[in-house]
């Protein structure tokens, strides 16, 4: 009997670490304030997981990197305000602080020598397909992405030229 | 549409499981058939030893006859036919998954997590409940700790967790799967998890750009005391310890860190205890190469000292794991001296790696026949070292250079002078090999794999440097060499009856063919084909083995014992199994 509590718990536990994984990323999804964001799609590929196409964001580029006339460090964690022009659909950089923003949306970043990295820079898709989207789109493409209330983001929708870019075809 | 993809799917998962529980079944029913008939034999021995037919040594030779070389054949064929089972079965999943747009997220998730419990409870109903076979439950056991992996690394993707995240895919598969290695004792498990974790420790550093103090802690304090009687499992921890350790390097007083070598090397010459030799021969080289990577500057000709101090020690001390661990602190002292000579014609990265990747080829094939001239000078396990290392070098050497990408990243370079030396040095060692071959350093039956698999790998790297631009060549070169090696190394294990050489063949075998499946893309056949022909190659291989086990025993019943010297070499080269 003791012996099936252990393999139950083994089982319970690996059900649970999957869930929360799953449901971690999609309450981003669900719950997270919409933002368009403008992208480019470079060079694909990753051992474990196959075929992807790496985005470059237009809010990578982070244009003052400073706070209070210091630098900001590679390897640190920054929060990212994002702001709307009228006019523009895209969401863009406003500013960037090293305190959590008391409101508006902003994304958690971390710096990567001259970039600013979300988490979002890669979209898998299926094999052999990575090429083509990069090749249609190098340019027109943005992503809409979810972004919590504490600044964590997930990709939920990919747009070419204002067109919703559906790759699974069902 | 769908429906059938899910069916396709189920059956893929389906067909390994089945595939084992059936071949391990007649496995295990012929072996308790042979079991039976060894029972029966071991009484009437006693019997006859009773009544004073045969002596006790008469006995213990008759029982040893027949009991360890009927289990060992069995087991090999076994395991071939294990890898197959499960080659097989990725085939057919790769096969479906490169349509897996017509299946959606949810689908491929439910479906990928099912088999995982599946065969987490399969594994489980045929470890504690039915235990019969013991060790068909424990091998799927450990096939669900892989889909485990699979099902992480499926849920990561559909989310777009990008490979700067690869740490945490790797911390929940590694982690996750700990107690049940520990809860079932399943060394298999226990091993894949801490490997996964040595290597979530390295994509850690990687991606935060800082050291994991974590990853220390939990091999200090769980993964060694885990691994209690697993020597295995203890070596794999301190190797990722140490690899770890690279990952801090000293900064400002980096000379007094030479006090750790130094002074373990002090303590070994005045106790003479060995582990203070292998402390010793391991801190070197730690030092060269974190004062290399922590301020790019090459140690000076000096470091060759006590490097040569280490492997005299060693074969002085007669001691096997520090003339090892020596050895391969001489071989990267030597990597950073030569760049220390060729450095200022350094042209690009990755043509220079190539090239003493290809040095390293040549340099083991070179000890490999030196071993040969040795014969009867070393000391039996310095003679094993000297026949095994160089081996695993050449071996992980050729599995380094049969990568698409290695062979581009050569691709418009321009000869240097260090591609110069090393042509040169191939050249010598082809010379080496020739001179060796026409004194008769290589006899018998072995002598003919050996000459084989030394011949075959010499004149693969000589085809890569005549190929040099041309990339497919340059591949197709390579990866001969590496599968044929492979595979002499499948046919002289099971020659010299030694599992290690035997085991090590496989799990390269396993390895190239599972890295092809990363960068295969430019082959003709799709993965799932190639996987699909591997499994059908193991599988026919076991069935071969299997073939000349039979015809073995037919012989050994019509012209009674073979030589007995060929048996005494193979029970020893057995100790180190099982």
């Amino acid at each position: 009997m003791n012996k099936h509590i252990k393999i139950i718990a083994v089982a319970a536990s690996w059900l649970v670490i999957a869930l929360l994984l799953i449901s971690y990323k999609h309450t981003i999804i669900i719950t997270g304030d919409k933002v368009l964001l403008e992208t480019k799609a470079v060079d694909p590929r990753d051992l474990l997981k196959g075929d992807y196409v790496r985005l470059n964001y237009a809010i990578n580029t982070v244009p003052n990197e400073t706070i209070d006339g210091k630098r900001l460090q590679t390897g640190k964690r920054y929060y990212v305000l994002l702001a709307k022009n009228d006019g523009n659909p895209f969401w863009q950089v406003s500013g960037v602080t090293d305190k959590k923003p008391a409101g508006g949306i902003f994304l958690i970043g971390r710096k990567q020598w001259s970039r600013m990295v979300y988490g979002i820079e890669e979209y898998y898709v299926p094999e052999g397909k990575g090429l083509d989207i990069e090749r249609k789109c190098g340019e027109g493409l943005a992503v809409e992405a979810a972004v919590t209330k504490s600044g964590l983001p997930a990709i939920s929708r990919l747009f070419f030229n204002n067109e919703e870019l559906k790759i699974r075809e069902k | 549409m769908q429906f059938f993809f899910v069916i396709l799917y189920l059956a893929g998962l389906a067909l390994p499981i089945l595939g084992l529980i059936y071949l391990v079944k007649i496995i295990a029913g012929k072996r308790g058939a042979e079991k039976g008939k060894i029972d029966f034999l071991k009484n009437e021995a006693l019997r006859w030893g009773n009544l004073g037919i045969i002596t006790k040594e008469q006995y213990d030779n008759i029982i040893k006859l027949y009991l360890s070389k009927e289990s060992k054949k069995l087991n090999l064929v076994k395991v071939i036919m294990f890898c197959g089972a499960i080659f097989l079965g990725l085939g057919v999943l790769l096969f479906v998954s490169s349509n897996w747009d017509k299946l959606s997220n949810l689908n491929r998730t439910i479906i990928l997590l099912t088999a995982t419990f599946a065969s987490l409870f399969a594994g489980y109903y045929y470890t504690e409940i039915k235990q019969t076979i013991p060790a068909l439950g424990k091998s799927i056991i450990f096939l669900s700790t892989i889909m485990w992996g699979a099902s992480i690394i499926l849920i990561a993707q559909i989310y777009h967790i990008p490979s700067s995240g690869n740490w945490i895919i790797l911390l929940l598969w590694g982690l996750p799967i700990l107690p049940l290695a520990v809860l079932f004792k399943n060394r298999a498990v226990l091993w894949l998890s801490i490997v996964i974790l040595a290597v979530w420790n390295f994509m850690y550093s990687y991606d935060m750009s800082a050291a994991n103090y974590y990853y220390p802690l939990l091999a200090l304090c769980v993964l060694l005391p885990l691994s209690k009687n697993d020597t295995a499992a203890k070596w794999l921890s301190i190797t990722g310890l140490f690899a770890a350790a690279w990952y801090a390097p000293f900064l400002k007083y980096e000379w007094l860190a030479l006090l750790i070598p130094a002074g373990t090397l002090a303590y070994h010459v005045i106790s003479g205890e060995k582990k203070y030799l292998i402390a010793s021969a391991l801190a070197f080289p730690a030092w060269y190469v974190t004062f290399f990577v922590h301020h790019g500057a090459l140690p000076n000709y000096y470091a060759a000292v006590p490097v040569a101090v280490l492997i005299y020690l060693a074969v002085k001390a007669k001691h096997d794991v520090s003339f090892t661990l020596a050895l391969c602190g001489g071989m990267i002292t030597a990597n950073l001296l030569i760049w220390r000579v060729f450095q200022p014609q350094v042209y690009n990265y990755g043509a220079e790696t190539y090239f003493l990747v290809c040095f390293y080829i040549m340099l083991g094939i070179a000890l490999y026949i030196l071993n040969g001239f040795l014969k009867g000078k070393l000391w039996e396990g310095g003679a094993k070292v000297l026949t095994f290392l160089p081996l695993v070098m050449a071996l992980i050497g050729l599995f380094t250079i049969s990568f698409k990408g290695m062979a581009e990243s050569l691709r418009g370079d321009s000869i240097a002078r260090l591609e110069y030396f090393i042509m040169a040095f191939s050249s010598a060692v082809l010379l080496f090999f020739v001179y060796a071959v026409v004194s008769g350093v290589f006899q018998g039956n072995t002598g003919k794999f050996e000459k084989t698999g030394l011949g075959l790998v010499i004149v693969s790297v000589a085809a890569v440097y005549l190929s040099l631009g041309n990339v497919p060549l340059m591949i197709i070169a390579a990866n001969a060499a590496l599968f044929g090696l492979t595979v002499i190394m499948l046919f002289f294990g099971k020659e010299i009856e030694s599992p290690p050489v035997f085991n090590f063949g496989l799990f390269l075998f396993g390895a190239a063919t599972f890295m092809r499946y990363f960068d295969v893309g430019w082959m003709l056949m799709s993965r799932s084909m190639f996987f699909l022909l591997g499994g059908l190659i193991l599988i026919g291989l076991g069935l071969v083995f299997d073939w000349n086990r039979k015809t073995m025993l037919k012989k050994a019943r019509r012209g009674g014992l073979r030589d007995e010297t060929n048996n005494n070499d193979a029970d020893s080269a057995r100790g180190g199994q099982q």
